[in-house]
């Protein structure tokens, strides 16, 4: 496998919830169009990290953060954040789709809370191209036009992935997106990854292992608001370089 | 039977004789208005202005015309002030200004009816030197907007922030946010306490009979003296005159049916949001 080119770096992250620091000079070069995912024990800072990647932390009261990251080699502190969330979009751990739109209104949220206008022929080819990607289209088809809030739970989180590509991000933030769904719609969900991936850079955060081993091609390893570990996920989950990864990996903790 | 035992259906007969005893009180008030309004009840009482005095018959078309009146005029004014200090309170939670204002408008929701109807009185009526329907609006609106503002609010945080977050990951800005999602999402929460606070207002007194003075006649102008459902209770109430007091009775009832009715449809609002929080 060639080596990717690397989509957003991010050069001594550092951030905090009032005076706790939970993010410790977090430095990682994000390669494009792969799937990276971002795992360690609860607490470690996983969740925190992309956050600061798009700008939610600090919406936080309190919450603060230091360092920069740097999408295709631009700062995004010198970019509008509205600019930065449409390059780094993302999906979140329960499915939310908005109550008050149908299933067509919520594939294009992000061009409606934006104040853009779409022609009604560009919408609608938007609305079925984007719900292909995820799979959706044949079984919502007939579904148009009742509330997103009506589709099953995995349906909906695909709904809320649709939602986010439809603006057409280079990045696409996952945190922890399978965690509140069944066995099934968690397969579902796993087995997209790696067609979206051709298309949009993926950052994956998950707490399961083997969830790890299966989606990913590149893994980071938090612990204690640390980055101890970045690379491949084949060369990690067979070599890992440091002990605080093996340790996790032959369960000692976690 | 033990102590403990005892102690126990002691205290389950207490709590579920107090719960009785309260839908008992509406029942007796409800029945006793019912009873005594129903039968006085007919067109006339509905379409008529108040006979001249010495006539018989009539009715309370006037005080209808008025409530609706005073008391929507009142809705309009104290929305958007209303609306708008719950959306700056909810969207600044636990800033020291948001605090100040909450703990303002509960100071406001506390201040007796009558009060505000000597300060309608003084910086309206006596400044414009006339009772007029407009003032009572305006004074009502003083009693709607706290309560507007805090069911406002309070509904506004019910909306998840997962929702919230979602919009800001999109792009969304600030004010996109409100408008579009927590608004709408709040929307028949809101509504909901509209109807609460103009059931409120509908009912008060006080402030009335220093503002809108009352009137025999069926008036539309806000800018003159007009009658409302509580103040030709009130006057008719207190004549010495059987007929007016049986009118007052029927008027009690068309009054309290109103209130019911906003209650109703917004109690049926907040089971709504409910569900769709659900």
């Amino acid at each position: 496998m060639e080596e990717p080119s690397i989509v957003l770096e991010t050069q001594k992250i550092n951030a905090w919830f009032g005076k706790d620091q939970v993010l410790f000079d977090v430095s990682a070069h994000i390669p494009k169009n792969r799937v990276t995912a971002i795992m360690g024990p609860s607490g470690c800072g996983k969740t925190t990290f992309v956050r600061t990647l798009n700008g939610l932390h600090l919406m936080t009261p309190g919450a603060r953060s230091s360092g920069t990251v740097l999408l295709e080699g631009t700062d995004t502190s010198t970019m509008d954040i509205v600019d930065v969330r449409k390059h780094i979009g993302m999906v979140f751990q329960r499915p939310n789709p908005f109550p008050t739109m149908t299933v067509y209104e919520n594939v294009l949220a992000g061009y409606r809370l934006t104040g853009q206008r779409l022609a009604r022929e560009k919408a609608d080819q938007i609305v079925e191209t984007t719900l292909n990607k995820v799979g959706l289209w044949t079984e919502v088809q007939t579904k148009l036009f009742k509330a997103g809030t009506s589709l099953s739970g995995g349906q909906q989180q695909r709904l809320c992935i649709a939602r986010t590509i439809a603006m057409e991000p280079a990045v696409v933030l996952f945190d922890e997106p399978t965690s509140a769904l069944d066995p099934k719609s968690t397969a579902i969900i796993e087995e997209l990854l790696s067609d979206l991936k051709s298309e949009y850079s993926i950052l994956f955060v998950t707490h399961g292992l083997q969830q790890a081993a299966r989606i990913s091609d590149y893994v980071a390893f938090f612990m204690l608001g640390e980055l101890v570990e970045f690379g491949e996920t084949k060369r990690v989950f067979v070599g890992p370089q440091d002990k605080r990864t093996e340790d996790y990996l032959s369960g000692k903790y976690g | 039977m033990t102590a403990r035992k005892l102690k126990n259906s002691l205290m389950g007969f207490l709590v579920a004789a107090s719960a009785g005893l309260l839908i008992a009180v509406l029942a007796v008030i409800v029945w006793h208005i019912f009873i005594s309004g129903v039968r006085y009840l007919n067109w006339d009482f509905f379409t008529k202005a108040p006979a001249p005095f010495g006539e018989s018959g009539g009715g309370v078309f006037n005080a209808i015309v008025g409530t609706f009146l005073i008391t929507l005029v009142a809705a309009a004014i104290g929305t958007p002030f209303g609306m708008f200090a719950g959306i700056y309170v909810a969207e600044h939670r636990g800033q020291r200004f948001a605090d100040i204002v909450r703990l303002c408008a509960d100071a406001l929701q506390g201040i007796p009816s009558i009060v505000i109807g000597i300060f309608g009185y003084t910086f309206l009526v006596a400044r414009f030197r006339s009772y007029s329907a407009l003032s009572a609006s305006v004074a009502l609106a003083f009693m709607f907007v706290p309560t507007t503002a805090r069911v406002t609010e309070e509904v506004l945080n019910l909306v998840p922030s997962g929702l919230k977050e979602a919009a800001y990951a999109l792009g969304a800005r600030r004010s996109s946010v409100v408008w579009n999602v927590s608004i709408k999402t709040a929307a028949a929460g809101i509504t909901s306490g509209l109807l609460t606070s103009m059931a409120r207002i509908a009912g008060e007194t006080a402030p009335l009979l220093f503002t809108a003075f009352g009137s025999r006649y069926i008036e539309w102008n806000m800018l003159r003296p007009m009658s409302a459902l509580p103040l030709q209770i009130y006057i008719y109430a207190s004549s010495p005159y059987p007929a007016l007091q049986q009118q007052a009775w029927s008027a009690a009832f068309v009054l309290v049916l109103l209130i019911l009715l906003l209650q109703f449809g917004a109690k049926h609002l907040i089971a709504r949001v409910l569900r769709v929080k659900a």
